[in-house]
């Protein structure tokens, strides 16, 4: 590993030996080949947020850059007719932004639809949508010119300054290096947080209120945007374009250039796309084995630098740059902020009322006619043999599955509970029985990425730096730490999720619950493989939410837990209720005794 | 019959199993006790094969087993009912329970293989009518008794149970285990991984009990049920 | 009359080729969750081999199937080890690069050993035309028809009634919990990709009097059958066929009676909206992913 300093310094280095190029080799063909990396590595950042950092493969972004050159060609063309824009430049100009918009106007359209798919799916409905636009460049001659594709595509210029291969070249680097500093902003923010998370598990990123279908598609227009405007870039550094330019295996080159350099890393797409532009170059008589020779660069790269040739380079993902940390607040502030937001909530007795909840599953019922009321600060346990319907009630209750028939009140007021950042954003977090953090990214981290019903990132605050953004930031980080120092957890801010133990991780996905400052909380079997000593604390941190006025369901078959903090109890057998009331007489009930707690029940009281 | 050594195993820098070593005699139950985290399942998959270990032997039969893959082990006669049941939801009962003896069919046992089925069904009378159910569509109890059969019909020497009890209500874990009775009743041998540890030390001859990747304790069921530590960190129980 | 009936049975012909390709996606994405993404290639390599076995060294038919199927599974169990086995641990997408690299490789050696220019092969069965009144196919083409429904019964019964073949499916399911039961994961794993391969390699077979054989072939071939694929659901091997046949139905109607070049966009437009519509497609079941 290379130290960060090192890396640190070579960066002005660099940056000067490009920047003087130009006066060393004016207009040679090999600068000609650096704007070609430029433009190429604009492209592969962009793709790198999408797969590297999101998880999301695209094997299309040849055709999202033909959008770019196609529209940006076609624009400026037409505007150079206006006398002053062509004059002053702005054709061209205007044309690159236009080309920018409509790549990732067509980001838009592709990924609305295909976004809701996975891994190779959505690889294969890109490479589709790849074609077809290829097929439409081919085909739509009037527009596009067919084979023969456009020419005399205007250079871009300033004035009477007109943008020659040694200004476009200071174009172009000036171009690779905002999209640089953009993709470290973006990355290293809460915005970045948010893309890891749902790259992690979106059924967690929903449960605390992220919009995952929706961040999934603003990062595919943002990625297509940078396609965008390397394909702009192209068409007036070559000045005409036609379809072979943005063939399937232009898209390839892009993903092999992201995975070469090293995808999931700030550099890796730079590196990958300066040594796949180059490298054909290098080698004569290439053109009859190329496929062969990219075919057994893509396997030598994926069995021998699985990480990219920037694998090395990768330090910790860290969405915390430059934090200050303030003094670490007591844990008791964290559930003061809890109560705080209970206050201004009107006296109720029924803050959530569940009337006839229903659910089938293909002809099978797994719950029916289920009612139940919940006051604030009231725990309220669910309990019924396996497979009766708990989890699914848990599941309507946190938008994970939509009820059939009935209906589910806040407040007194029936709310429509569509998606689990619906219900997140309703004041409804929840905990999972098989537990969904998100492995990669520390335990405040964790909990900082829950945050989205309060503060949720935006892109701006996070790219721009912005005081206000930092300002935020800082304030998540501080509750985050009041809540982990809350359950408990507060020697290990800077943990990985993945490295806690069992218990551990029960505990941090409360506190990750909490962050969404639930009115409701729904515990789904929080004490399954927790030793005595462990449930035990998990009583005392039940009963304090309550005291902070949290209304809580609990779904548990440890009932030593169970009798000792619920209010009520609700047993469900076969998706039905069938019996309901105080711990102590549930179990005094002799059908919930039959069905579910066996006759000597001795054994649970232990 | 198994004879764990020094075993070490860990997922990435985190070390789960820290030079485990213990022992199960032909024709005991032994139960592994421990809290979450602890490493009981890590074990139980290593000892499977699921996991390969950093250091350490498994020896199982006089064979060293560490390096074999986990078709192989369960071949020569260790079999895992993994936690949470795991059947093949879109399968049969009766599939489910051929793809368990999948090698004897394949050597040719069909009179034996369908021979222990029936026996199988002595056992578990309430299969009986499930055999062309989708085992997907059953209880978590009968699903629970469909693993155990799904193992016991590969005529397994020695079975390795991970948390059999987990998810189940109460009821349903009483019978179980007095299956689990039946079947060491029948000469096999068993290894238990269980989170409720009263209901292992009853049915069990010896348990070790592991923290943090170690035995920390180990002793015949009676000598456990009076140590004060096992008391008061899994039994909940005042010490004394 | 004539004209619809005839651009319907060279749609069903082609449809039935498509189904056979688009099965392959589906074998050894239910047993080990990646696909081949380079089918198309080599149901290209099995085309070219028939061209050198049938046409160039005279082979008889027989023969030549023979002989391709054995090359065929050389070829899947080399490309599984290759592209596949490496990556499998890795947990990740990687093999959506290394199947496509290997199928780059297919189409560079084929030109190189077999020219950049498309050879013709003759029909099996000769030019002449089977005909009951109005109704009329190519031998060829009734060929393609019979070997899909064919291959399709035997792919139903070896998953249903065979062991191996419920052991396909409990791999599909988990294969970690398969192992457990002593079977050999490894070995279905491989196999599945060595069908995948043999049917791509026979899909070649039977198409290249049809297609001609070059090397890129098979490009357009594996891009439909995994439209194909995803129409119908990956899990559903019955679903493909039918989905596979009417698409082919449809396209021909649609290239017979308007404008050849909208075919393919209209395909693959078909696909996106049924992807939006219901993402496991027509025939599959949702996943029931749990929380």
């Amino acid at each position: 590993m290379i130290p960060p300093a090192a890396v640190r310094a070579a960066w002005p280095l660099l940056l000067l030996l490009l920047a003087a190029m130009p006066l060393v080799t004016p207009g040679s063909y090999f600068q000609f080949m650096l704007i070609l990396v430029f433009i190429h590595a604009v492209v592969a950042i962009g793709l790198n947020i999408l797969t590297g950092y999101s998880g999301l493969f695209s094997l299309g972004h040849a055709a999202l850059m033909a959008m770019g050159a196609y529209t940006s060609a076609l624009v400026s063309k037409g505007l150079a007719a206006v006398p002053v824009l062509a004059a002053t430049g702005f054709h061209v100009w205007i044309g690159m932004i236009a080309g920018t918009v409509a790549a990732a106007a067509f980001g838009a359209v592709l990924a609305a639809p295909s976004l809701r798919l996975k891994g190779p799916y959505l690889a294969m409905v890109t490479v589709a949508f790849g074609w077809v636009v290829w097929k439409i460049l081919l085909e739509w001659v009037e527009v596009t010119g067919g084979e023969l594709g456009i020419t005399a595509i205007p250079k871009a210029n300033i004035g009477p300054l007109v943008l020659t291969t040694s200004y476009f070249y200071y174009f172009a680097l000036a171009a690779v290096v905002l999209a640089m500093v953009f993709q470290r902003n973006l990355i290293r923010s809460a915005y970045g947080r948010r893309l890891l998370a749902v790259r992690h598990s979106e059924i967690a990123a929903a449960s605390v209120g992220i919009n995952v279908y929706g961040v999934k598609v603003k990062v595919f227009v943002i990625s297509a945007a940078l396609a965008g405007v390397g394909g702009a870039l192209f068409a007036h550094q070559q000045n005409f374009v036609n379809p072979d330019n943005f063939q399937f295996f232009s898209s390839v080159f892009f993903l092999l250039a992201v995975l070469f350099g090293g995808a999931g890393t700030l550099i890796g797409p730079v590196i990958g796309a300066a040594v796949l532009t180059l490298l054909p170059e290098l080698l004569h008589g290439f053109d009859r084995i190329r496929l062969i020779v990219y075919g057994v660069f893509i396997l030598a790269t994926l069995y021998f630098q699985p990480n990219g040739v920037a694998g090395f380079l990768r330090l910790k993902v860290t969405t915390l740059p430059g934090l200050r940390r303030e003094e670490t607040p007591a844990p008791a502030a964290a559930i003061e902020g809890l109560r705080l937001d209970r206050s201004a909530a009107p006296e109720t007795d029924a803050l959530l009322e569940v009337r006839s909840l229903t659910k089938t599953f293909g002809g099978l019922t797994a719950l029916k006619d289920v009612s139940l009321k919940l006051a604030p600060g009231r725990v309220h346990a669910v309990i019924g043999p396996n497979g009766a319907g708990k989890t699914t009630l848990i599941n309507l209750l946190s938008g994970f599955y939509r009820p059939d028939a009935g209906e589910i009140r806040i407040e007194g007021r029936p709310a429509d509970i569509r998606s689990m950042h619906g219900a997140a954003g309703l004041g409804i977090a929840r905990t999972f029985q098989t537990i969904k953090l998100f492995g990669d990214l520390t335990v405040i981290e964790n909990v900082m990425v829950a945050f989205e019903r309060h503060a949720a990132p935006r892109l701006w605050d996070s790219v721009g730096r912005t005081a206000r953004g930092q300002r935020e930031e800082g304030r998540r980080m501080r509750e985050a730490e009041a809540l982990i120092a809350f359950v408990g957890l507060g020697d290990y801010g800077m943990t990985p999720a993945s490295a806690l133990s069992y218990g551990h991780r029960r505990l941090l996905e409360i506190a990750r619950a909490l962050a969404v400052r639930p009115r409701i909380l729904l515990l789904d079997e929080p004490a399954a493989g927790l030793v005595a000593e462990e449930i035990d604390a998990l009583r005392r941190l039940i009963r304090s939410l309550c005291e902070a006025g949290i209304a809580i369901i609990l779904v548990e078959h440890r009932m030593e837990l169970v009798t000792a903090i619920s209010d009520e109890v609700t047993v469900i057998d076969y998706g039905e209720i069938i019996a309901h009331g105080e711990p102590g007489a549930i179990q005094r009930d002799r059908r919930v005794i039959e069905a579910y707690l066996g006759s000597a029940n001795g054994n649970a009281q232990d | 019959m198994l004879r764990i050594e020094e075993l070490c195993v860990g997922y990435g820098s985190l070390d789960v199993i820290r030079g485990l070593s213990f022992e199960v005699g032909q024709g005991e139950i032994i139960a592994l006790l421990g809290s979450n985290g602890a490493g009981k399942t890590t074990a139980l998959r290593t000892i499977a094969g699921l996991h390969r270990a950093a250091s350490g032997r498994i020896v199982f039969d006089e064979a060293d087993i560490t390096e074999w893959g986990a078709a192989r082990i369960a071949g020569c006669g260790l079999r895992l009912v993994p936690e949470g049941r795991q059947l093949f939801p879109d399968h049969t009962v009766m599939e489910n329970l051929e793809l368990g003896a999948y090698r004897r069919l394949r050597a040719g046992g069909k009179q034996a293989v369908r021979k222990d089925i029936g026996e199988f069904l002595d056992l578990f009378p309430a299969i009986g009518t499930l055999m062309g159910q989708k085992a997907g569509l059953l209880s978590g109890g009968e699903q629970q008794m469909v693993a155990i059969g799904r193992a016991f019909i590969g005529r397994p020497k020695l079975l390795m149970l991970d948390e059999p009890s987990l998810g189940l209500a109460p009821i349903l874990v009483k019978s179980l285990f007095e299956a689990l009775r039946k079947l060491r009743d029948g000469g096999m041998t068993l290894l238990l991984v269980e989170q409720m540890a009263q209901m292992a030390l009853d049915i069990c001859d010896r348990a070790y009990v592991l923290e943090a990747g170690s035995i920390r304790l180990s002793g015949n069921r009676n000598e456990l049920l009076d140590h004060p530590h096992v008391l008061e960190a899994y039994l909940g129980k005042a010490a004394g | 009359m004539e004209f619809f009936l005839h651009i319907l049975i060279s749609g069903i012909a082609t449809g039935a080729i498509y189904s056979l390709i688009a099965v392959g996606y589906s074998i050894t994405f239910s047993t080990m969750q990646i696909l081949n993404f380079a089918l198309g290639m080599w149901v290209m390599i099995g085309g070219m081999l028939t061209l050198t076995f049938n046409v160039m060294f005279g082979l008889d038919l027989a023969v030549t199937l023979l002989a391709l199927i054995v090359v065929m599974i050389l070829l899947g169990i080399v490309g599984e080890r290759v592209s596949v086995h490496p990556f499998f641990r890795a947990g990740s997408d990687v093999w959506v690069m290394s199947t496509l690299a290997v199928g780059f490789l297919f189409i560079n050696v084929a030109e190189l050993i077999w020219g950049r220019n498309p050879e013709p092969v003759p029909p099996f069965f000769g030019d002449g035309i089977i005909a009951v009144g109005a109704f009329a196919i190519f031998p060829q083409q009734l060929l393609v028809i019979v070997s899909a429904l064919v291959i399709f019964l035997a792919l139903h019964l070896f998953y249903y009634r065979t062991l191996l073949g419920k052991a396909f499916r409990a791999t599909a399911h988990s294969s970690e919990v398969t192992s457990l039961m002593g079977i050999n994961t490894r070995l279905i794993c491989v196999l599945s990709y060595v069908i995948t391969s043999v049917l791509a390699g026979v899909a070649g077979f039977i198409i290249v009097p049809i297609t001609f054989a070059e090397a890129q072939m098979g490009t357009v071939l594996g891009l439909k059958a995994f439209a194909i694929a995803i129409i119908a659901g990956l899990g559903a091997p019955r679903g493909i066929l039918v989905c596979g046949i009417a698409y082919g139905a449809l396209e021909g109607l649609a290239s017979g009676y308007f404008y050849t070049g909208i075919r393919d966009i209209l395909g693959f437009s078909l696909m996106i909206l049924v992807l939006f519509l219901r993402p496991e497609g027509l025939f599959g079941t949702p996943s029931s992913e749990r929380a």
